[in-house]
């Protein structure tokens, strides 16, 4: 359901938008394993990584966050000015994403609603990015939902 | 720990595991993300309390890196298929933390035993902040 009051660019849904190539180091997997606490050698040791079959160190799952942010969207100008924050995300793992990876995204906007609550309105917009690696392969898909308070 | 699909049960607990996601964690984790140029929620109380929370608060994207940890660290031969989560009250740094969850639903697909749990994030003492539900296949013996 969509507030009345609401405005926002409406041009702008189910559009894909290419969201860029994105490498990834060994540095920046082994330092994103142990910024969440990771202790598995398989994220911060090639060696071992290697030694399980993967072709190098293994990405936890939730790596394809990082890259998110960096993506240059679209302004869905959205009217609601009050207070935001990211409200949730999913995440579906399609395959292993290891160092040396390079990842290409497409990123669409999928929804915006409103929903009221005890605090008010709020409005909820939904982007879907899809990642696929240097093999064509499609990694991951990710779905962010950002909410912004009407006041 | 090596645990197969015919280990678990429905009802059975994943975790719990319990943490706590420091200041300096928080840090690297935005400078690593491309975030630290500049202050933000995330790494300075002062710009946060202006935003109107009550101190420096933790990525969602980064606390959701430890509710994937609760399962891949759960079985030695656990694959995350799918993971998702509502964020319902910001997480502070430096709090105690715990993840817990219970499974939901199993099944077997194409050879594979998938499970689903529902997934917590919560204060130790506090409020639940992170709710989610998590799709993961465990090896099956004989597979």
């Amino acid at each position: 359901m969509v507030d009345q009051d609401l405005e926002f660019d409406r041009s702008l849904l189910g559009q894909a938008f290419p969201a860029g190539s994105h490498e990834l180091t060994e540095e920046m997997v082994r330092e994103y394993a142990l910024s969440v606490g990771e202790t598995d050698p398989i994220h911060t040791d090639a060696a071992e990584a290697k030694r399980q079959g993967y072709r190098g160190i293994v990405a936890p799952p939730t790596i394809v966050n990082l890259l998110i942010r960096s993506f240059g969207r679209p302004k869905v100008n959205l009217s609601y000015t009050g207070l935001g924050a990211h409200a949730g995300q999913s995440l579906e793992t399609l395959a292993p994403i290891c160092a040396g990876d390079t990842l290409q995204a497409d990123t669409l906007l999928r929804e915006v609603y409103t929903k009221t609550g005890r605090t008010g309105t709020m409005a909820f917009v939904v982007w879907e990015t899809g990642f696929t690696n240097q093999d064509g392969a499609q990694v991951a898909r990710a779905q962010e939902s950002f909410m912004t308070r009407k006041e | 720990m090596e645990r197969y699909f015919e280990d678990v049960e429905l009802g059975d607990d994943v975790g719990p595991m319990e943490t706590t996601i420091s200041t300096e964690q928080v840090v690297q984790f935005t400078r690593i993300w491309g975030q630290s140029d500049r202050p933000s929620r995330f790494n300075s109380a002062e710009k946060a309390i202006s935003e109107g929370l009550d101190g420096a608060v933790v990525p969602g994207v980064m606390h959701m890196g430890y509710v994937s940890r609760l399962i891949t660290e759960w079985a030695d031969s656990v694959t995350l298929k799918h993971l998702d989560v509502i964020w319902r009250q910001f997480v502070p740094h430096n709090a105690a933390l715990k993840l817990h969850g219970i499974i939901t639903d199993m099944r077997e697909e194409d050879g594979e035993g998938i499970l689903e749990a529902d997934i917590y994030l919560d204060a130790v003492d506090g409020p639940r902040h992170v709710t989610g539900k998590a799709v993961f296949s465990l090896p099956m013996r004989g597979g």
